[in-house]
């Protein structure tokens, strides 16, 4: 057996004994009070798993996380104390008002970013907690709620702290799963490619909005459990367990274990219950040492604990956290798709008197030209032209000030990113665009979503059905990573390439979206010579191979003329000329555009 | 109680106008929103406590020593904190949480120093009524008032009228060409971070003997300030300025009129409409938002 069999047996070793250690647990303490510890952990743990569900992957900041802490646990309380409801009913009701509150919260603030959406959640925590203080009748006020019960389960009552730890584990073990199987299933790629870059993604048909919802919606719905469970476990609840400064140290925890790893969400909440605890001189101090460690480790370890375990000790991080194996290729069933029958359409590509105006300023003004099926088109232009506008209303980036796009019989234009790139639409960008914290695997592995987008119920519950999807996504990501030519590279952090590498990422991302149309912006800038004759083989290749139209901008009039059938000229948001390389070669006005007017 | 809640509102208002203005200062030069902003009103209401209640030492003086401990404090931040994070390249997540953690720093600072307790702020002129329009007022109301706007008026002069002001304003307008203009960038985040210091401490001070001054009125006071900068428009210093007005008034009417309970919730909820509606804030036309 060689090393990854080695350390698969490592890793399945590591996790049969922390089950085994968390499952004997309670019997080998005796102490009532280490019990009630490890029930805090366990609450804690769920908090910052679900924190980084939504900061963490979806890269959302959420600096009011207790607020749905505090709304589980009223509800839940509410639902079995005063309406009389079964316990686990309550639950279900407390998760359901999570869900809807997240919804109705989550709808308006995503559309925000950066401070402005750190502001709105931490407003939001502050109206929790204020009406936890203020509307007596459901919250019992300052004075809390009290007399909130301990379930029963298969008829045995979980009175104590020793019993009520199993209900806990249990609930931290499912929490763990769903969170883990969405990170691994394209639900999860797709929130972790909105988070590095919501205009990609958008590009490769990822719907942002709802990928920010549903993480935020998750995240709401797990911290309302955990507020249920706390509920029941301290059975009483009162606004100073749903601070502001909870909502902190949560955010504090998750970046200390280290943002976006599930690993590091656990280690941060024990790390959280536990540190106050184990130095009691801390008491006083608490916040001080949590502040100050925060900012160390943002300025000096800004991926936390596990970015540390990464760095010092890559073979522990490798056996902690083992790569996915994917399912056998179906090689089959993926050439099916790429021989779907080509429905009969009348023109491919047309673009009728499309203008665009920014304010006052006319970036393109009446461009008409049509585009043919499994031909090369190019569009150059000097700075200013236009060209990047055209791609990005063809796109759906802005909508066009007058005209439109049709595609394929359809018109496109008005409709939004993610819904052109569905059609079949896949663009690069002038500045490269990709996922910098994801390898160069995961980068072409995400271009597939519009293809394999799999349900939530599906990815949580690892249906067959996904794993089917996801061999058919990896299938056609070998393909490309061989046909680009970047096999070697496939594990690096694109953040880590050189810059002519990424730009051929960013191309093999697009086709892996495997686009009837493919819209390239400036592919050759900032490519070595050598770079640029392969770039300019692959290109061929893929048209002839699959049959992908392909639109490309460039400032080289050599590497255009090269491989285009057919080329549009712009210049100063006007379409001055087009026709074939020859005629554009020798046409006067492009020759004035370009070199100015002969005195 | 028509006139009563006015001038409430115009007091409340103007500490939240000043402390609004810090906060649209600072994003504006460094494109940071400082979530410790309203600590420093905390240390500046602190610091007035020690100096002026209990180390009797006279108003002026008072105010003046503040003013150069919070900016020297803020200055330290900048340097020690935010300064290491932009020149790693200041991922905006980065800068919120660590300047939330340093308002949780030195919060906790205050309450070993100042420990848990209200203390007794000391007003300069006493607490003696004085009726005015019907209705009775506390002296330190129009103190407040009148500090605020003495304070609002030097701002816009420093940032209008002086050499460096402007270079301040080139700053805020385009970093690149600031510098190429040889203006100092660094220098001047640095500055402005002093300078909203100053703003912080000076209506902590002011505003401590109407509440009273604890450990923990920063993050109720901070947020306050921000929802008010953000309501009125945070890239507008004057519509920071009018959002604090505006928010103070909202509050007081609120607080009057409907319930005091409620009165926080109140004030947020009307800043989640503005963030949801008009994210730009009122007073700021909608383009050019994005951080």
């Amino acid at each position: 057996m060689g090393a990854p069999g080695r350390n698969k047996f490592l890793y399945w070793g590591f996790m049969v004994c922390g089950a085994a250690g968390a499952i004997l647990f309670p019997s080998i303490l005796t102490n009532e009070y280490y019990v009630h510890l490890a029930n805090m952990v366990g609450i804690s743990i769920i908090l910052t798993l679900s924190l980084n569900l939504v900061f963490g992957f979806a890269g959302q900041i959420s600096v009011g996380h207790a607020g749905f802490y505090a709304i589980g646990a009223y509800v839940f309380s509410n639902a079995v104390v005063t309406w009389g409801i079964p316990f686990f009913l309550s639950v279900l009701i407390a998760l359901l008002a999570c869900a809807t509150v997240g919804l109705l919260i989550g709808l308006p603030t995503l559309r925000l970013k950066g401070f402005y959406l750190a502001m709105a959640t931490l407003a939001f925590g502050v109206v929790v907690f204020v009406t936890a203080s203020q509307w007596r009748e459901f919250t019992g006020g300052a004075m809390g709620f009290l007399g909130i019960p301990r379930p029963t389960v298969l008829g045995y009552k979980l009175a104590t702290e020793r019993s009520y730890y199993y209900l806990i584990l249990f609930s931290v073990v499912i929490v763990f799963w769903i969170i883990h199987n969405l990170r691994n299933s394209d639900v999860g790629r797709s929130m972790v490619a909105v988070r590095d870059s919501e205009s990609a993604a958008g590009s490769l048909g990822i719907n942002a909005t709802k990928y920010k919802l549903m993480a935020f919606v998750f995240a709401s719905v797990f911290a309302g459990l955990a507020g249920a469970l706390y509920a029941s476990l301290a059975r009483y609840v009162s606004p100073n367990n749903f601070t502001l400064t909870l909502s902190f140290v949560i955010l504090a925890m998750v970046i200390l274990g280290g943002l976006g790893s599930n690993l590091g969400a656990v280690l941060g909440g024990m790390i959280m219950v536990l540190l106050p605890e184990s130095t009691h001189l801390l008491g006083k101090f608490h916040l001080m040492v949590y502040s100050l460690l925060l900012i160390l480790v943002v300025i000096f370890a800004p991926h936390g604990l596990m970015g540390l375990v990464h760095k010092l000790a890559p073979r522990t991080a490798h056996i902690l956290m083992p790569r996915q194996n994917h399912g056998p290729a179906f090689l089959q069933e993926s050439q099916a798709i790429l021989n779907a029958p080509e429905r009969e359409v009348r023109s491919f590509l047309e673009v009728r008197t499309l203008s665009k105006f920014f304010g006052g300023l006319t970036a393109l003004y009446d461009v008409s030209f049509s585009v043919a099926h499994g031909s090369i088109t190019g569009i150059i232009g000097p700075n200013g032209a236009g060209k990047t506008t055209l791609f990005n209303i063809i796109t759906g980036v802005f909508p066009p000030s007058q005209g439109k796009v049709v595609f394929r019989d359809d018109p496109i234009s008005g409709l939004k990113t993610h819904m052109i790139s569905h059609k079949g639409i896949i663009r690069t960008f002038q500045s490269v665009n990709l996922f910098p914290d994801l390898t160069v695997h995961e980068n072409v592995l995400i271009g597939t979503h519009r293809h394999y987008t799999s349900g939530v119920l599906e990815a949580i519950l690892r249906l067959p059905s996904l794993s089917r999807k996801q061999a058919l996504a990896q299938q056609i990501t070998e393909e490309v990573l061989d046909i680009t030519g970047l096999n070697d590279v496939r594990d690096q952090l694109c953040r880590n390439l050189p810059f002519g590498k990424q730009r051929i990422v960013e191309t093999a991302r697009a086709l892996a979206a495997r686009p009837q149309l493919i819209l390239l912006d400036e592919p050759a800038a900032g490519l070595a010579s050598w770079e640029k004759e392969s770039l300019k083989r692959t290109l061929l290749r893929i048209r002839d191979l699959f049959g992908i139209t392909i639109i490309l901008i460039d400032h080289s009039v050599h590497f255009v003329t090269d491989i285009c059938q057919h080329i549009i000229v712009l210049d100063s948001g006007q379409l001055i000329a087009q026709g074939s390389p020859k005629e554009i070669q020798e046409s006067s006005v492009v020759q004035e555009a370009y070199l100015g007017k002969l005195v | 109680m028509f006139n009563q809640l006015v001038v409430s509102g115009l007091t409340i208002g103007s500490i939240y106008a000043l402390i609004a203005l810090g906060f649209s200062i600072t994003f504006t030069s460094t494109k940071i929103l400082n979530f410790a902003h309203g600590e420093m009103v905390m240390l500046g209401a602190l610091l007035g406590v020690t100096f002026f209640s209990v180390l009797q030492l006279p108003y002026l003086v008072a105010m003046a020593l503040i003013m150069v401990l919070v900016a020297t404090i803020a200055i330290l931040f900048e340097r020690l904190v935010l300064h290491p994070i932009m020149s790693r390249g200041g991922h905006t997540h980065n800068l919120i949480i660590s300047t939330l953690a340093a308002a949780f720093f030195i919060s906790n600072a205050a309450e070993l120093l100042w420990g848990k307790d209200d203390l007794y702020a000391r007003p300069p002129f006493g607490n003696e009524p004085i009726a005015f329009l019907g209705a009775n007022f506390i002296p330190q109301s129009f103190l407040v008032f009148a500090v605020t706007i003495l304070f609002l008026f030097a701002t816009w002069f420093f940032y209008e009228k002086t050499m460096m002001g402007r270079s301040f304003r080139a700053v805020a307008i385009n970093r690149e060409a600031a510098s190429l203009m040889s203006i100092n960038v660094k220098r001047v985040m640095m500055l402005t971070l002093g300078l909203s210091g100053v703003l912080a401490a000076v209506s902590g001070f002011a505003f401590s003997p109407i509440t009273n001054a604890n450990a923990f009125i920063g993050m109720p006071l901070g947020v306050k300030g921000f929802a008010a900068a953000l309501i009125g428009g945070l890239t507008s210093s004057r519509g920071s300025v009018a959002g604090g007005f505006l928010l103070g008034f909202f509050e007081v009417f609120c607080s009057g009129y409907i319930s005091s309970g409620y009165k926080d919730a109140l004030a947020f909820t009307a800043l989640l409409l503005v963030l949801f509606l008009k994210p730009a804030g009122l007073f700021v036309s909608s383009r050019g938002i994005s951080e």
